[in-house]
């Protein structure tokens, strides 16, 4: 958690105040110092255009952590309020909503999130979209699960028997004991987000040229491999440390809320 | 409900979702903004004739709910409609791109799986020893690493640099296979040619390393806490108590109940499995499916993305029906809602 929590809170840094404190221009072309080793002016090399990897990374930080926070928060509350409704209500309503969740699942996430790409066309805006709509059945799932297992618990059974209304209860009850495991989830699933993400823009199919996305970059790096290695290795290096920071932090955060632990 | 009664009741669910699928692919052209034809020629300028002739085709011109059912009546017969970058039937291209991301998926899992099976159990029998610590490290790293910069790393250190493995493709081009059924392994056992399957398989090696670290992840994770919870079980303690010799209890009593958790997570993986297989196919010029997909859709070829989606789509659900059935078969007495 302590380690998690760090790496989160520099990428954030990073991400959100980076660009300060970097030296001006770094993302303009610069032909001159095309696909430059790293060095003192350029730490970490220089792309096929002239531009400092090290700005285009720190800008891409926040493309992606940006990206990634919509992804998941728009599709956890989306997913989250069928997940309650379907958990909470039974019967047919929970029939009708889990089967349209699991035509959702039917398709595998990132190739339903490439067929949603193929609709709407290419581009972040677009990505964002496809990812929001494929990560809502499993988020539906989850918490449908456990809005079913608080639901069991006798002070809701309580709560019903002293005339509350099902509004009340699902505010009162039900949210804030379903706010452990899908908080957990949530942060568990932002690393997936900005690894799908990246890979829709390494495609070409998400971010496209010349936003500064770490996908996009390790696709641009990809022709000059064998010339230009930090090309392709620091972006995705920035994306594995992004993922793990997620992954130290909902490891934490399930240590830390699960009282059995 | 056991047995035949359960197979036939998971098949019969499988249906309607199968209809969905088929109805979500067709709708996928329709969803277009604007017209989908003009949509699918991008720009291009065609001749009046042309037009009418493709409307036709795709069955533009007729009511959706009627262009639906000739559709359907279409995959049912195996017509797919034609591709149009390469005007050819897209069962063709799909045929002939298929058999190489299938062997790409079980070369992945023949690696994955005992590998991840075997090194989970090992870290489950001794917690916090060195195989425990690898263990945890390796489920780690395979879930934190995207495949796509694992595959661009690799490619860097043992093709490029090193000269160990080839950068692209799937086979040398100067080998001849005859090709039979489409799957390189087959083809080149029946008419006996160990120099084409020797190139196939040195061709796979990095790609089937990426496209495993997943499943490897996931399923040493699964193995590792799986192990450890039926170890922790009265039965174990039971046969343990009774002086049954330690391999006996881990073979006989332990692992086939910690390896239904570790099926299932199998299954459940090689969803992702097909995500990153576009992507594995795509850093090493595999000409796989997933690779016929991404270039679809670069190319707004919608008959042959619908074709490819439908594929992945009816191949994922059977993959599931596949994964619930050997859980069943595994233990019987387990009951899926």
């Amino acid at each position: 958690m302590v380690v998690g929590s760090f790496l989160l809170l520099s990428l954030c840094f990073v991400a959100f105040t980076g660009h300060l404190l970097l030296p001006p221009g770094g993302n303009r072309s610069d032909l001159s110092h095309r696909l430059d080793a790293p060095s003192k002016e350029s730490p970490l090399g220089t792309d096929q255009l002239g531009r400092d990897v090290l700005t285009r990374a720190v800008l891409g930080a926040k493309t992606s952590l940006a990206s990634g926070a919509v992804v998941i928060l728009l599709s956890g509350l989306l997913g989250g309020i069928v997940g309650v409704v379907s958990g909470y209500f039974g019967r047919a309503t929970d029939s009708i909503l889990m089967r349209c969740v699991d035509f959702l699942l039917a398709f595998p996430t990132f190739l339903l999130a490439m067929a949603v790409v193929a609709i709407l066309g290419p581009g972040l805006r677009n990505a964002i979209i496809a990812l929001v709509i494929s990560y809502i059945g499993p988020f539906a799932r989850l918490v449908r699960g456990v809005t079913i297992k608080v639901k069991a618990n006798e002070y809701v059974e309580a709560a019903h028997s002293i005339g509350a209304s099902d509004l009340h209860i699902v505010a009162r009850h039900v949210l804030p004991n379903i706010l452990t495991p899908v908080t957990v989830q949530l942060a568990l699933c932002f690393g997936a987000a900005i690894v799908d993400l990246a890979g829709l823009s390494f495609l070409g199919l998400g971010a496209q040229p010349p936003s500064p996305e770490w996908g996009a970059m390790l696709s641009a790096g990809r022709p000059y491999i064998a010339t230009a290695w930090w090309m392709t290795t620091f972006p995705g290096l920035c994306i594995m440390v992004s993922v793990l920071a997620f992954i130290f932090v909902g490891d934490g955060l399930r240590d830390v809320m699960d009282p059995r632990r | 409900m056991r047995g035949r009664g359960f197979i036939i009741k998971r098949v019969l669910l499988m249906l309607p979702v199968l209809f969905f699928v088929m109805f979500a692919v067709f709708m996928t052209v329709r969803l277009i903004p604007g017209d989908p034809l003009d949509a699918m020629l991008g720009g291009r300028r065609i001749s009046e004739a042309a037009d009418a002739e493709m409307r036709s085709q795709l069955g533009l011109d007729k009511p959706w709910y009627t262009q639906f059912w000739v559709w359907c009546g279409g995959v049912l017969h195996g017509d797919l409609g034609r591709s149009i970058m390469s005007r050819r039937p897209v069962l063709d291209e799909i045929a002939a791109k298929l058999p190489h991301t299938l062997e790409l998926l079980v070369f992945s899992l023949l690696l994955a799986v005992p590998i991840g099976v075997s090194l989970g159990i090992l870290a489950a029998l001794r917690p916090r020893g060195a195989v425990d610590l690898l263990a945890t490290a390796a489920s780690v790293i395979g879930i934190s690493m995207p495949a796509f910069w694992l595959g661009l790393l690799l490619l860097l250190t043992f093709s490029v640099r090193a000269g160990w493995f080839p950068t692209s493709g799937i086979i040398d081009p100067q080998i001849d296979v005859v090709q039979r059924t489409g799957f390189y392994v087959i083809d080149s056992l029946i008419s006996g040619n160990m120099r084409a399957l020797g190139s196939f398989l040195h061709h796979m090696i990095l790609p089937a390393i990426v496209l495993s670290t997943v499943p490897l992840a996931y399923t040493t994770r699964m193995a590792r806490s799986s192990m450890v919870e039926v170890l922790r079980e009265a039965y174990v303690t039971t046969a343990r108590a009774k002086g049954v010799h330690e391999r006996s209890v881990i073979t006989i009593h332990a692992l086939r109940n910690a390896l239904i958790p570790v099926t299932i997570a199998i299954g459940a993986v090689t969803g992702l499995m097909l995500g990153g297989a576009v992507l594995t196919e795509t850093i090493f010029g595999l000409p796989g499916m997933g690779r016929l997909l991404v270039d679809a859709i670069l190319q707004r070829d919608f008959p042959l993305i619908q074709g490819c989606i439908l594929v992945f789509a009816v191949g994922y659900n059977i993959v599931n029906l596949l994964t619930d059935i050997l859980c069943q078969w595994i233990d019987p007495k387990a009951r899926y809602g």
